[in-house]
């Protein structure tokens, strides 16, 4: 039967081009097999799928990428290394455009678990991720109640101000185009590298230009990246973060942290 | 103020990032959460699978220029909205780069809130000809195709928006074919047109 099929968000039917690759992939590199074989070979095939969306992406030397299962658990990465990096502060989270982001955003942001089941825990009744206590959450919705757009960069601005004259660690948010498309007027940079705050970019729904891409990675931003909707991949977000060449020295600190306080 | 736990906490134990990651989606340069989140037997095939199908998508479009995708999807989403425009009990919203919103109007007056957006969402994705017998023959050819359309957003108190927006394919497809795509969309219009045009008659029809 014929149909007509649009991009648009997470549900979309897949694409031919899409499920024969996805087809060729298991049948040729992991249909039957299991545990360590089948860690093995994951390994090469998430390499190798980094290597490809660094080149789509044209990503500057010493971008890293992290595939996560949906865009809410993407949201837990920024937490983790800002936890990770300041022990000692306390984190705060502010979140926009709530109610044309993913459902799951705002409670993921404070370290909760948005879902009674995840990917390999099963079905749980936990509130919060282990660690992820104690985080100062702030949520400016997308509109209005009579449909205006809310000026949330604004209103992030003057969170990420008193956070930091608190000795906090903000995270801060900008969304590049909700699910009505809506971009916030500034797209939040790192502050110091990293070292007195994240930005975090929302560009989930892939409709940016390289050149935007390339900005945002200059200003140590990290960015939140999805195929499921304008590259049209069936069912579930699939997220990626991109974490720019000032961050990589950040990630040296923060592995090295972190393998302390293993050692504690 | 400090907080409680220390960063060991997030990436110990099942109830941790663990619960969603393991070494595997990490890049190298965190090797020592690599070390920590290290498990053989949780193998996220999925994750992998739905990678492939993306990077498929973005390897066939790395054919087209950057500008031109820019251009190509403003082109076609300013060709959108005048269909929409152009089109009965249906209105443009919002445009936002290739993202079109539509809301739909009621024929009592007003437009479809959200559970009614729902409903009309669905019958997007049906074959829903035989629900209305009064149907010009135009009109039930377009309301027997399934279209697919992004979800309904609520975006105020008294109405939300369905969308139409381009994805990979349909710009591949605009690239090569610019009339044949446009008729697909064009479709999608008239059949949201109709279905708001038959609103009534397809939930009394049960559907």
């Amino acid at each position: 039967m014929y149909s007509n099929e649009s991009s648009s968000c997470t549900g979309n039917p897949p694409t031919r081009r899409g499920y024969d690759a996805a087809k060729a992939l298991f049948e040729g590199k992991l249909k039957g097999l299991k545990r360590r074989d089948l860690d093995s070979a994951l390994r090469v095939v998430f390499d190798d799928q980094r290597k490809r969306l660094a080149e789509y992406l044209n990503l500057p030397s010493g971008a890293e990428i992290i595939f996560c299962p949906s865009g809410s658990d993407a949201e837990y990465i920024p937490v983790a290394m800002a936890k990770s990096l300041h022990p000692t502060k306390k984190i705060a989270n502010g979140v926009t455009q709530l109610n044309e982001i993913g459902a799951g955003t705002a409670l993921a942001s404070t370290g909760e678990f948005f879902s009674t089941y995840a990917p390999f825990l099963g079905a749980n009744d936990e509130k919060y991720l282990s660690g992820f206590e104690g985080i100062n959450g702030c949520v400016v919705p997308a509109r209005t109640s009579d449909g205006e757009i809310i000026d949330a960069s604004e209103k992030m601005n003057e969170y990420c101000a008193q956070q930091l004259e608190q000795q906090n660690f903000p995270i801060i948010h900008g969304v590049f185009g909700g699910k009505t498309g809506v971009r916030d007027d500034v797209m939040p940079g790192s502050l110091e590298a990293g070292d007195k705050s994240f930005g975090v970019v929302d560009a989930c729904q892939g409709r940016f230009s390289l050149e935007e891409m390339n900005e945002w990675m200059e200003q140590d931003s990290l960015v939140l990246f999805t195929t499921s909707k304008f590259y049209q991949v069936s069912a579930y977000q699939v997220h990626i973060m991109f974490i720019s060449v000032a961050m990589q020295q950040l990630n040296e600190r923060l592995t090295n942290e972190v393998h302390l306080s293993i050692k504690l | 103020m400090a907080t409680a736990s220390s960063p060991k906490d997030m990436l110990v134990g099942d109830t941790g990032l663990a619960a969603f990651l393991t070494d595997k989606e990490l890049p190298s340069c965190l090797e020592n959460w690599k070390g920590i989140l290290k498990n053989e037997s949780k193998n996220n095939v999925g994750l992998a699978l739905r990678w492939e199908a993306g990077l498929a998508a973005m390897e066939a479009l790395s054919t087209i220029p950057d500008d031109s995708k820019m251009q190509l999807s403003n082109e076609w989403a300013s060709i959108v909205k005048k269909m929409v425009d152009e089109a009965e009990m249906i209105d443009t919203f919002c445009v936002e780069r290739s993202i079109v919103s539509i809301r739909i109007a009621k024929n009592g007056g007003g437009w479809l809130d959200m559970d009614e957006a729902r409903n009309l969402y669905r019958w997007m994705s049906l074959d829903i000809s035989a629900a209305v017998p009064s149907a010009t023959p135009d009109e039930k050819i377009v309301l027997s195709t399934p279209a697919y359309i992004g979800q309904p957003v609520n975006v105020s108190e008294s109405h939300a928006i369905v969308r139409i927006a381009l994805g990979a394919e349909s710009l591949l497809s605009y690239n090569s074919e610019k009339v044949n795509a446009l008729k697909e969309d064009e479709l999608t219009v008239k059949k949201l047109a109709a279905i708001a045009k038959y609103f009534n008659t397809i939930e009394s029809n049960c559907f």
